[in-house]
């Protein structure tokens, strides 16, 4: 089986973002944050990082979870935690 | 004194609220006149947003009834209640029964915050209360979840039975009961209303507050879970119509002071009928229930488990909610609940999986 490499997965995690916030791609920039600029509460936060944990099979530290405010946080949790 | 014409004006919070404006939706049609008390937010005036929310549940009564209603922009943690001196003395001088329904619902606030709209808002609208020189009572409404952790029977007459809490929430709503029997001693009449978990209308499925129930259909829809801690947990459901027309019901025709009441239906759904229901017209698979215990382990990660703690885990599991008292007092008022069946429940399940799609 192919490795995708990173970049194709960061397309997925958006793509799947989009699904359940039901926010255009095109609005998800990866530094807006969740909460404060897409009007996205917190709990559907943490379910948008449940969802990619099983997709991906991984599993996020509690820690970590003050970083999960952008794409971009969970595009760095993501491939921290799939290394 | 109260003679239940239609003259005597009614004060409501919390009208852009789910069970206020479906409150305030019953009593307009029912040729009240009604001051409501609502804030303003961003760019909206206090009367845009109870108009609004009006609209969503009946886009006649507006039209038809808004020369009755008098909305006011303040709020209920503020001194005076953020009136100026004209309206307030207008609000205490014609009011003769209150319906004090704005709260904070979220799950997830601290508890000092939670405390300061609904302990101490309550505290607010019955100090202003004590002041209305025409007012009969105040009816409160407060959550059968009150009972927190009790395993067992809550009736109506119940409220410390040495119970913890599983939210905040819960927590400033036994405290605001708390107040209320202070209040109840000055000589204020005060009913209290205690709804279990709510759902949408049951015509239509129409709700706009998505909690409770629908984070649990919600949770199913995301299949993240493989189990859930669901087995053997019983729901008190109750659609947003069946409780008010009960409540106003109640506060119509009620002779008996200071009294509370379970406003549904003693007969709770499971919640193995829920997601199964839900998961076959969503067409996802349905967690399989287990018990705490086997639940426990499981593997599951950190952010699981923070979605379970608000959501399944929060629900008060071996609690028997008793209705009775408030099923009797209804049946001589000519109310009985109608049966929460499968129809009803697809048509709950089905306004909100055809509202995310």
């Amino acid at each position: 089986m192919a490795k995708k490499n990173f970049e194709e997965i960061k397309k997925e995690v958006k793509t799947k973002v989009s699904e359940i916030t039901e926010i255009p791609e095109e609005k998800l920039k990866e530094d807006a944050r969740f909460v404060e600029d897409l009007g996205v509460d917190s709990m559907m936060a943490l379910e948008i990082v449940a969802s990619i944990e099983k997709k991906y099979q991984v599993a996020i530290r509690e820690e970590d979870i003050p970083k999960i405010s952008n794409l971009r946080g969970i595009y760095e949790l993501l491939e921290k935690a799939m290394k | 004194m109260n003679n239940g014409t239609s003259k005597s004006a009614i004060f409501i919070t919390g009208a852009t609220g789910l069970v206020g404006s479906y409150l305030l939706k019953i009593l307009l049609k029912n040729g009240r006149k009604v001051f409501a008390l609502a804030r303003s937010k961003a760019e909206k005036s206090a009367k845009d947003r109870v108009v609004e929310v009006l609209n969503f549940w009946d886009n006649e009564v507006y039209p038809k009834y808004g020369k009755n209603l008098i909305v006011f922009d303040g709020d209920i943690t503020e001194d005076n209640l953020g009136l100026n001196e004209k309206g307030l003395t207008r609000l205490k001088n014609e009011v003769e029964e209150i319906f004090h329904c704005a709260a904070s619902i979220a799950f997830n606030w601290p508890l000092d915050k939670m405390r300061q709209l609904n302990v101490e808002g309550t505290r607010k609208i019955l100090d202003f209360a004590l002041t209305c020189p025409f007012l009969e009572k105040v009816n409160h409404l407060s959550t059968a979840y009150v009972c927190g952790d009790h395993k067992g029977a809550f009736s109506e007459n119940d409220l410390d039975v040495g119970q913890k809490f599983n939210t905040t929430y819960e927590q400033s709503k036994f405290e605001a009961e708390k107040l209320i029997a202070d209040y109840r001693n000055k000589g204020l009449w005060i009913d209290i209303f205690r709804p279990p978990v709510i759902a949408g209308e049951s015509i239509s499925g129409k709700t706009f507050r998505f909690q409770g129930f629908y984070q649990l259909l919600h949770i199913c829809s995301l299949e993240i879970f493989e189990t859930l801690p669901g087995k053997n947990i019983l729901m008190n459901l109750v659609p947003i119509d069946y409780l008010c027309e009960s409540i106003t019901k109640i506060a119509a025709n009620t002779k008996e002071k200071n009294k509370n009441y379970h406003p549904f239906d003693p007969n709770p759904v499971p919640l193995e009928e829920v997601l199964s229901l839900y998961s076959v017209l969503k067409k996802v698979r349905k967690p399989r229930l287990v018990t705490p215990d086997e639940f426990a382990k499981t593997d599951i990660t950190v952010i699981q488990a923070n979605i379970l703690r608000f959501n399944i885990n929060s629900f008060a599991a071996g609690v028997i909610l008793d209705s009775r008292r408030t099923m009797a007092a209804l049946k001589n008022m000519g109310f009985e609940f109608p049966k929460l069946n499968e129809k009803v429940l697809t048509r709950l399940m089905r306004f909100y999986k055809d509202k995310k799609s």
